[in-house]
């Protein structure tokens, strides 16, 4: 399904902010799996067992994940699905020891792009003119805004995670696989394909957005950010 | 990135400076500087107060996330959904 015609908008930020670059060549985002498949000499017991102890284990944290990705509960159910029943199939590109969770997270990765492009259906639209904007004012403003730790104490779990989904695709996606999951640069950059720099400069601008977004939101909800509020805590819950 | 200044021996090496710090500030709290250089730049960390503020900024944000953004728990039926197809299969 071909979008009428996008104009060039190639300067800029297009590429970083928007889409996965990985999603305007026309790639089979499983090839991958079948690259790397090799013969098994497992009988299917064996890979059972594995599968039980090294794959589901992981499977909150995949969900999590894809629930941040598309913020819809079916979407999140079908990716982990079909990420796990793809990861069955191609057990065979599975190398024995090394990071499987890494491994789940790049087929659910891949996954998702490949389905949100069938369906040219963009999830998480909300907010990224903000983002946007945040990102071009934040330049090379040195520490622009007050992110000490108490600006963000009061928030709540859903409020960062309401922020986080509403950044750009690329930027949460590296946001959650570093600070929330602890995948190094390397993992990272193989779970979204892209040279580690790039995964290096993503999280930093990620970072910052999510950053103004949150400080932004906490002065809204009136959490203090001024200097002063040494004593009344919101210890509450 | 690239410094073309070869002058720099190892007597120098330990006078890191405040800007090399803070670029690199995210690396070091992602684990992703090596060892020896990791010390050089926490040892300039320690003493330079601007430096080191911004570490902690860096450091507590990174917390925060962390313990704000707790994962989710998927459905009891998905499990089972997932088990039973993959017993179906051979
Ligand atoms: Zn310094």
């Amino acid at each position: 399904m071909k979008q009428k015609k996008t104009p060039d908008i190639k300067e800029n930020t297009t590429e970083e902010t928007q889409t996965y670059s990985h999603e305007e060549k026309n790639e089979n985002p499983d090839a991958f799996l079948e690259e790397e498949l090799k013969p098994i000499t497992l009988t299917k017991e064996e890979i059972d067992i594995i599968f039980e102890k090294e794959m589901l284990p992981h499977i909150n944290a995949l969900y999590t994940f894809a629930f941040r990705l598309t913020n819809n509960e079916d979407d999140a159910n079908d990716l982990v699905q079909e990420t796990y029943l793809k990861a069955y199939r191609f057990f065979g590109s599975y190398e024995q020891g090394t990071n499987a969770k890494a491994w789940l997270y790049r087929i659910l990765k891949n996954s998702f792009i490949n389905n949100y492009r069938k369906q040219s259906k963009e999830p998480n639209k909300i907010d990224y003119e903000e983002a946007e904007t945040i990102f071009h004012s934040e330049k090379n403003n040195y520490n622009p805004i007050d992110s000490r730790d108490k600006v963000f104490k009061g928030l709540l779990g859903d409020e960062v995670s309401n922020a986080l989904m509403a950044l750009p695709l690329d930027f949460k996606t590296v946001i959650m696989l570093c600070d929330i999951e602890g995948f190094t640069y390397e993992e990272i950059a193989k779970i979204v394909d892209t040279p580690i720099g790039t995964v290096r400069s993503r999280l930093h601008r990620g970072r910052k957005m999510l950053k103004e977004m949150l400080a932004k939101y906490a002065a809204s909800l009136g959490y203090d950010t001024s200097e002063e509020t040494q004593n009344s805590e919101q210890e509450q819950d | 990135m690239e410094q073309k200044d070869n002058t720099k021996n190892e007597k120098q090496i330990n006078e890191v400076d405040c800007d090399e710090v803070i670029r690199k500030l995210n690396m070091i709290l992602d684990g992703e500087v090596a060892k020896e250089e990791e010390n050089q730049l926490l040892h300039h960390i320690d003493d330079c107060n601007n430096c080191l503020e911004q570490y902690h900024i860096e450091k507590s944000f990174k917390e925060l996330l962390k313990s704000k953004l707790q994962n989710l728990n998927v459905s009891v039926s998905l499990i089972q959904t997932i088990k039973d197809r993959i017993k179906g299969k051979s």
